[in-house]
Order: C-alpha cells, then structure tokens, then sequence
C-alpha cells in the first residue's frame, strides 16, 4: 500500500468497528432467515407417502456463524483496500515485466497446448479433459463471433451445436459417410440453420433477442426428442464410426494407421488424434476469426454491437450483417457438433440442454466478449475448475459458484476485459473498457 | 415477454394465450410438441411486433 491510501486508513479504521459490526449482524439475520427453511428443516417423503422432517440446527447456526465471521472480513478487507478510486502507483519494473508477461501469454499457451498429448501421453484422464476443454474453447469462439462481435446476445446456440452433431451421425450411420466428408456438410447445415435463426431476430433488440434465440434451442432440441424415426428420440444415435486419419483408420488390424506407421498400436493413439483434431479445428476458429475482424464484414459486425442505429445510418446492410454473424458462429458450433459426436460414438438430446447453452454463454461473458483469449482462458478455468472440484462431492457447484462470484468482483467486465481496436491508425492504443458503450440487440 | 415487457396487462394476455394454446394443441395436435407449438407463437408474434402484444415500442437515443 502506498501513501495516497495510508492515512484515511489508519483514521477511519476505530470508530468503524460498531458499523461492521451492525452490517455483519444484518447479513447474519439475513441469512438465518433465509437458510432457516433451506437448511434448518429437511424433510423426506416416507415410506406410507407421508411427510417427515428433521430439524439440523447445529447446521443452521454453524452457516449463520459463518456469514457472520464472513462479512467481517469483507469488511475488513474492503477497508484495508481502501475506497474505490484510490490510485495505485505500481513500479515502473513491476509494469514493465507485466507488460511481456501479458504479450507471452497466448504464445505460451499454444505451445503447451500443442504439447499436452506428449506430455501427458499415459494419463488418459488429462488428455480426455483437454479435449473437452478444447471442445468448449472452439463453442466459446464460435459464440464469441455472434455474441462478442455482433453483440447479438444469443442463449440458444447449443442448437447449432446440436444440429452439427446430429448431421454427422445421420449421415455417418446412414450413407456411410466419412468425417472429413460430413464436417464441411455439418458446418453448412448448421449454418443454414443459423440464416433460419436469424430471419425472425432481425428486428428485436436485447431481451427479446435473448429470449427467441432460447426458445429456438429448445425447440431444436424438442424436435430431436420427439421425431423418433429420424432421430430416434431419446435413445439417440449409437455406432457413430469413428474419425479416421484422412481415410486410413486407426485400428489394430493390419490396414490401420499403426501397421502402415510401423509402431505399435495403442488406443491412446485414437484420444491423441482427437486431441489434434480438435486443436486444428479451434485454432481454424481462431484463425478465421482474426482474419474477418480485419474484413469490412467483421468490422461491420464490431459496428453493429456498438450502435445499430448509426450503423444503419452509415449505410451498412444490417440484415445481411446480422445473417452473416448467425450464419458464421452457427457453422463454427456445428464443426465442434460434429466432433463431439464422432469423439463420443453416441449422442441423445440430453446433451444438447439450455444448461450447455449458459455454460458457453457464461465463458464468453467471463472471458471478456470480443476477446479471444479471454475466451480461451475463461473455458480452461471453468471447465478445468469444474474438473478439479470433483474430489469435493457435495460442495463442488457452491465452491465452483464462489469461485465464479469472486471473478465477477474482481473481473467486472471479464477476463480481459478492455478490448483493442481492431482498426487503428499510428499508435498502439487499447481502449479502456469504460470508454465503450456496448449497444443492444 | 409475449405481452411485451414492462406492461402488465400485457404479461397476464401472454400468460393466457400461452396456456391457451399449449392446452389447445395438445387436445387436437400431437401432445410432445405443445412446447415447440408455444416458443413457435411467440417467435411468430414477436416477428410482427417487435416489442410483444401490448409491449410499449422501445425509444432509442442515438
């Protein structure tokens, strides 16, 4: 702490201690009031269907004691860091070694993530979890195009997601189709489907827009559950094949890639190669990305989330604007789609749920919309977090629920929060985030 | 939000055409896509009103 912050500090902190005490008082009644139904009393339907109940009040009051104990040091802390504003000077070594961490940081990041299968080659449990993080990296940049870029918040796109998976597999188990056929088919699929979405939003702003891009996913997945003799409905579609490494498989027998290779063959080859696939196809997101923020289409869609209303009046086509972001993070969802089903062998509708659709939403908005990145960053936390949780049963969502409430405090605006231009004239300048006005719809 | 938001009136008119037409659809149509048949009204409603039935149109400053 430095000067500027040094002398309210010690002044303000005495005659303060009756107000934290006040406060935490009222968080605890708060809480006993709240948790005295939710934890205090548990009931159960016995055995003749009539209702038992037990009291655990050692519970209550351990969680009441705890709020109390709790709030006092929120407000203790919140007094040592002094009011909001203070300014901080941070040494100018300090900043400098900031500076190049934070220019090393994707660089880093790809490179081990290229080497993750070496690394971890024989645990088969972290390259699993890489590729799922992987997955919802490739679904966090697919939405950050529609939602990041265009500022069309959309809580539906697991749909995409859904209709990319469902393409592969109808068409891999019924015309024999291979990946690499069906990926690009899944993509234009998914991406007809993301036109068809965007038709009806046009001309709906923030909350409306929220709510119809929902109501579609759930009618996709509606429609997957209930037209069993194409789908199959809830017992989904099995005996999904397999990827195979440009036409040669990779089986045990002698015509697969192990034999042509001359190595021994493992099944960790098969989780390696999907690692790498997913890989290439994220980073293909990426790349693509990048590449149409530069366009006059991507500069458009950075346009039309800022202010639609002076867009339209610069003349830019905001139908086909909008159509073209609907259309291009549909078709990134229905690659990850089609990946997700060739890696499991087997999808069913409960894949496909609105909770998926919050989750990617979640990591776009953690990580800083607009930010790719951020994006990255934020689906390795949550998923990795949710991972490493798991030894603690019960208790995993309300520590993973901490952990995301104490982000946004942190982090109001993400991850990454300030966004750079995507555009600029001499000078490398990043605008702060309170400098940009997000506009609606 | 079929009503259109921040109209009360507007909220219990959403609430009873909803249950309306789930009811309906269910009784003379297939009872698994009563859902799609809502989310398809409102989707159908919200294309020609923007703002919902009784939804005040939203003004915007430039």
């Amino acid at each position: 702490m430095t000067a500027p912050a040094a002398e309210p500090k010690l002044a303000s902190r005495a005659p303060d201690v009756a107000f934290i005490f006040k406060k935490a008082l009222i968080s605890a009644l708060v809480a006993l009031v709240l948790f005295s139904l939710m934890i205090g009393i548990r009931t159960e339907a016995g055995p003749a269907g009539q209702l038992i109940y037990w009291t655990r009040f050692g519970d209550l009051a351990a969680v009441v004691a705890a709020v109390f104990g709790g709030s006092i040091v929120v407000e203790l802390l919140r007094q040592w860091w002094g009011p909001v504003g203070t300014i901080r000077v941070v040494p100018p070594s300090v900043q400098s070694t900031l500076a190049v961490a934070r220019r090393a940081i994707a660089p880093v990041l790809l490179i081990f993530t290229f080497l993750v299968p070496v690394i971890f080659y024989d645990q088969r449990y972290i390259l699993d979890l890489g590729i799922l993080v992987l997955t919802y990296v490739m679904l966090g940049w697919g939405l950050n195009v529609v939602v990041g870029l265009a500022g069309l918040l959309d809580l539906g796109y697991v749909a995409f997601y859904a209709v990319g998976a469902y393409s592969y597999a109808l068409l891999a188990t019924n015309f024999g189709l291979s990946f690499w056929v069906c990926l690009p088919l899944a993509g234009i699929l998914a991406a007809f489907w993301g036109v068809l979405l965007g038709f009806p939003v046009l001309r709906l702003r923030g909350d409306y827009l929220a709510i119809v891009t929902l109501a579609f996913g759930e009618i996709i997945r509606l429609v997957i559950i209930n037209w069993q003799s194409l789908t199959g409905g809830p017992n989904g579609v099995s005996g999904i094949p397999r990827p195979t490494f440009f036409g040669i498989p990779l089986t045990p027998g002698d015509d697969g890639l192990a034999a042509k290779l001359g190595i021994e063959f493992s099944p960790t080859h098969r989780i390696v190669f999907l690692f790498y696939l997913i890989l290439a196809l994220a980073l293909l997101t990426n790349w693509v990305t990048i590449r149409l923020r530069r366009l006059p289409i991507g500069r458009a869609w950075e346009a039309l989330r800022e202010d639609e209303v002076a867009c339209r009046a610069l003349g830019i086509n905001t139908t086909t604007t909008k159509l073209t972001a609907f259309a291009t993070g549909a078709m990134f969802g229905g690659f990850a789609g089609a990946f997700f089903a060739t890696r499991q062998g087997f999808i069913s509708p409960e894949s496909f749920t609105f909770q998926e659709s919050a989750l990617v939403l979640a990591i776009v908005v953690l990580g800083g919309m607009g930010s790719q990145l951020g994006v990255a960053l934020a689906a390795l936390t949550m998923i990795g977090g949710f991972e490493l949780f798991r030894g603690l049963d019960q208790y995993r969502m309300l520590v993973f629920g901490l952990a995301m409430v104490l982000l946004m405090i942190w982090r109001p605006r993400g991850l990454i929060g300030h966004r750079a231009p995507t555009v600029f004239l001499q000078h490398n300048q990043a605008i702060s985030s309170d400098l940009v006005k997000e506009g609606h719809g | 939000m079929l009503g259109g938001i921040g109209s009360l009136p507007g909220a219990m008119l959403g609430g009873l055409l909803i249950g309306l037409i789930e009811t309906l659809w269910s009784a003379y149509f297939s009872v698994e896509y009563k859902d799609v048949a809502a989310f398809s009204i409102l989707i159908i409603v919200l294309i020609f009103l923007p703002t919902g039935l009784l939804g005040r149109p939203e003004v915007e400053k430039v």
